[in-house]
């Protein structure tokens, strides 16, 4: 029986301002969303917002540690409306390089808070600081309702064609 | 047809309170492992930093070394000769709310040494840490059990959830 399965998969065929997955199935145990993703922003590098269920109440957390040429770095965000952790590269980075994530949420349909983990990289062959990171996020989802939807989206303008979201299901039973 | 490559091998979900969850008579058909532990320390034991073993060897044949952030700094640590893995070494899960601890294990049926991944996403809203650690257990044995270990009397409560993997490269 097979434990690991493409639930949806979105490729742009052309720039969007979002992408979402919707009536996910409450069939599987854990969810795991795999990210390739460009912005046309003015800006080397982006953040991708996450709603989960459309919640847009104070029920994100998350604490990251950053490698981008600096000195490691550490921070955390308490109760925000959004988990605006993910990164992704965007316009003014080198041509036809993508941000890639991956996304991990054991137990989505648990009706308490749902830990996860994110690690996002963004690389570009440039040397200057800021221009490319790698950072990994745990997370948490306070939200007490099963996950049935997850939307990403800039914080402005739109994701360029060709980026890519698979959402996989993984079952434990 | 393609061949399933990611098999579930066995999932636990405490119907009680326990110090420990054991995998045993795992079979050498896979070639990676995966480890997916969901919990939090039990409302009596107010932190964990659970810890792993493996063909319950407790003698000082295990190293790691852990880099993570706490919201506020960058660490890292390294470990030698010790008497197993332990994660959550700089901030500890507590009963809040759960913690995801994600261990992958490579070639465990090898011959050569083995060495584990795992990644910690341990956020309490206002606290808490992520924390990725690298691990070795020098052993030549194929892995047959493992036990995560919370490290405390009644450490896991009631509705923890551990699964187990495999992972085929072919």
């Amino acid at each position: 029986m097979a434990t690991y399965t493409l639930i949806s998969s979105q490729v742009l065929g052309s720039s969007a301002a979002s992408v979402t997955f919707s009536s996910i199935p409450s069939t599987y145990n854990d969810l795991k969303l795999v990210v390739s993703a460009r912005g046309d922003s003015s800006s080397a590098t982006g953040l991708i917002q996450m709603y989960l269920n459309n919640d847009s109440g104070t029920n994100y957390s998350f604490t990251y540690i950053l490698g981008n040429s600096s000195a490691a770095s550490s921070t955390r965000y308490s109760s925000i409306t959004v988990n605006n952790s993910i990164s992704f590269d965007e316009a003014t980075s080198t041509t036809s390089t993508f941000g890639s994530s991956e996304i991990y949420i054991p137990n989505y349909n648990s009706t308490s808070s749902k830990p996860f983990f994110n690690i996002n990289v963004t690389e570009n062959n440039s040397s200057a600081a800021d221009s490319a990171d790698i950072k990994a996020v745990a997370s948490l989802y306070s939200g007490t309702s099963g996950i049935s939807s997850i939307t990403l989206l800039t914080a402005s303008n739109n994701f360029v064609a060709n980026s890519s979201f698979y959402l996989y299901g993984i079952k434990n039973s | 047809m393609a061949t399933a490559t990611y098999d579930l091998i066995a999932s636990q979900t405490l119907g009680s309170a326990a110090t420990s969850i054991t995998f045993s008579s795992i079979a050498a058909s896979w070639t990676d492992l995966r480890l997916v532990f969901v919990g939090k320390a039990s409302i009596g034991a107010t932190y964990i930093s659970p810890w792993i073993q493996f063909n319950s060897d407790t003698s000082t044949n295990y190293s790691y070394i852990f880099f993570g952030g706490n919201g506020s700094a960058a660490y890292s640590s390294n470990n030698a000769n010790q008497s197993n893995v332990t994660f959550a070494n700089n901030r500890a899960i507590a009963s809040t709310n759960n913690a995801l601890l994600d261990i992958n294990i490579f070639s465990y049926a090898g011959s050569t040494y083995k060495t584990i991944l795992s990644q910690l996403s341990n956020d309490m809203n206002g606290s808490g840490s992520t924390e990725s650690t690298v691990g070795l257990w020098r052993s030549t044995s194929a892995i047959t059990s493992i036990v995560l270990n919370a490290d405390f009397t009644n450490g896991f409560p009631s509705g923890t959830i551990a699964t187990l993997y495999g992972i085929k490269a072919a």
